[in-house]
């Protein structure tokens, strides 16, 4: 499906351009080792900026809830509509919930027919505004 | 000379568990109340502005109240009055002109958006003369349930003696959010990106909550409808509501919720409220200035707010009925009560879902736990000749979307005179709270001490 194109800021300008090289990273403070997604400048839980990172995720996760929207803002979507909107749960090293949520139009899934707490994996599509390439995700298994 | 505009302290709130019994309970009373007439959108006639309404509904909660306005020596003014996202659509719209009819018609302030698409203390004061002995003066943030805490700390604190409170919303034509800021274009900046960017705005948090919802508890969507139906009802029986004003045949039967339109499925048209324009106000003092005045007080036992911030994107059901418990906890604590003590409750509805989840947190309302509010909204009377009303203001799905129909509400039917709303059961103590499970003030009103 067609999407706006991110515009990188300096906050998140890492996670990106991992996206680019179709890798999913998410921000990490060393020093709490706890994930946070949107990225901020600093860690929410020690005030740090120094301590934070880019952690390379698996790219495995679940989907935890969705809606199929009917009434998106987004002129470039409306052909599209209805169309699914996933709320995906990213899985850790373990391979335990991390807590990290991303959003997903869950391409391959059929409209409203959508698995909850399925196992999906990452990919990548490009956005045409500008080439950047955003995380999608697929129901695997 | 007019005191200066403060800014509520955030310590105002009470936010802790352990914090025992509000030191304020019932030492301040509501006993006027006001409200405007209410308008889909603004026509830009002066005299249906924002600003108007807010002299209609503050006059109306004085003349109410029944005390001379100078006797009034508090005001307490929420100035965002948007009935969108804040900052998104902006306040008053890049190029477009302020009416110039407006400056002709009132006593502006440096901002000419004032009256119109925001409401200052200082608008109110230069347009309310009659306020002429004003020590105590603030501005609320962002809803009438944070600036009724302000009114009533600022009496329990000593600023003031008897305080109005005014909460406002206007609404302008054309629709919020759809092809406006980041959604137009094919770019993206800023927050937005995480979100909007996928195309989803406005009740989707809401819907996939919801959707979770079903899910973890096994229920179906259809389980609302009474909710909604009833809401509608109720709203059709409120005076100073939209629909009762403006579409009083506007009844919305089990089989219209069915059938309704998608917005985001699951959630339609029904489950959420519809932006209009409207001022309330209320009257504030204390139990022995009450004594003079023409209403019955209604006691203030306790106010909370409850805050849990979302681990990532957006609250998820777990945090959000985390937010629901703890309110009902702390409501519990700050006014002394269990919640076997409410007569009804006028949790928030700006999507039905979130009556859901507030009602569930309630601690045991009508015997109602955590993933049995669907249940009982389907199998039990909920209506307002019900032990157990639910929602009996009808809230924002009942009467437009204001965030106020529930506080105007309790304290109308604790004082008995709520017409053709009224409870069968005595309203002796109720809870009114808004705005999201998740992050919420409540209030808990009380015929008694």
């Amino acid at each position: 499906m067609p999407k706006q194109s991110p515009i990188p800021d300096e906050v998140d300008q890492g996670f990106w351009d991992a996206c680019n090289e179709d890798r999913l990273v998410i921000q990490n403070c060393t020093a709490c080792d706890r994930l946070q997604q949107p990225p901020m400048a600093t860690c929410y839980q020690c005030s740090s900026g120094a301590s934070l990172e880019w952690k390379q995720m698996s790219g495995r996760g679940f989907i935890y809830t969705y809606a199929v929207m009917y009434d998106t803002p987004v002129p470039l979507l409306f052909e599209d509509q209805p169309f699914n909107a996933a709320v995906v749960g990213l899985f850790d090293d373990n391979g335990d919930d991390s807590g990290i949520k991303l959003l997903s139009h869950l391409p391959g899934t059929p409209l409203d027919d959508v698995p909850m707490d399925a196992e999906v994996m990452v990919e990548f599509e490009v956005t045409k505004g500008t080439g950047q390439k955003v995380p999608e995700f697929r129901v695997v298994g | 000379m007019a005191p200066e505009v403060q800014e509520m302290p955030t310590s105002w709130f009470r936010t802790a568990e352990g914090d025992g019994v509000w030191e304020g309970k019932a030492k301040t009373v509501a006993v006027g109340v006001g409200v405007s007439p209410t308008d889909r959108r603004w026509d830009s006639d002066p005299q249906t502005s924002l600003g108007a309404y807010a002299l209609i509904a503050a006059r109306r909660a004085i003349e109410d109240a029944g005390v001379p306005p100078d006797q009034i020596d508090g005001l307490v003014v929420v100035q965002s009055t948007t009935t969108g996202r804040a900052g998104w659509p902006q306040p008053w719209p890049d190029g477009r002109d302020v009416p110039a009819e407006m400056a002709a018609a009132f006593k502006a302030t440096d901002d000419d958006r004032d009256g119109i698409a925001q409401l200052s203390a200082q608008w109110v004061m230069n347009n309310l003369p009659e306020l002429s002995n004003l020590k105590f003066v603030m501005h609320a943030p962002g809803d009438t349930a944070p600036a009724l805490v302000a009114g009533c700390e600022g009496i329990v604190r000593g600023l003031a003696s008897t305080v109005l409170v005014i909460r406002g919303w206007h609404n302008f034509s054309g629709r919020y959010y759809v092809g406006q800021g980041e959604a137009r274009g094919d770019t993206i900046s800023g927050g937005e990106k995480w979100t909007t960017g996928w195309g989803v705005v406005g009740v989707y948090p809401e819907a996939t909550r919801f959707q979770r919802y079903l899910h973890k508890y096994g229920k179906r969507k259809e389980m609302m409808a009474n909710f909604v139906v009833n809401s509608k009802k109720n709203g059709l029986n409120f005076p100073e509501g939209f629909f009762a004003q403006n579409r009083p045949d506007d009844v919305v039967t089990r089989e219209d919720y069915l059938t309704s339109r998608w917005l985001a499925k699951p959630a339609n048209l029904y489950d959420a409220d519809m932006p209009i324009m409207c001022v309330s106000s209320f009257l504030l003092t204390t139990p022995e200035r009450a004594k003079d005045m023409k209403q019955k007080p209604v006691y203030i036992l306790g106010h909370a707010q409850s805050t849990v911030r979302p681990r990532s994107l957006q609250h998820t059901l777990e945090e959000s009925e985390e937010g629901a418990a703890r309110m009902g906890r702390l409501y519990q604590e700050a006014a002394g009560i269990s919640v076997n003590d409410l007569s009804f409750e006028n949790m928030y509805d700006g999507y039905g879902m979130f009556h859901l989840l507030h009602l569930e947190g309630l601690g045991g309302f009508a015997g109602i736990g955590r993933g049995d509010g669907l249940e009982y909204f389907e199998n039990e009377d909920i209506s307002n000749d019900s032990k157990y009303p639910i929602s009996p203001s009808g809230g924002n799905i009942g009467s437009g979307r204001t965030r106020f129909w529930l506080h105007v509400d309790s304290i109308q039917q604790i004082q008995g005179r709520a017409g053709a709303r009224q409870m069968k059961f005595p309203a002796e103590v109720g809870i009114s709270a808004a705005t999201f499970p998740h992050s919420g003030v409540s209030l808990v009103w009380s015929a008694t001490p």
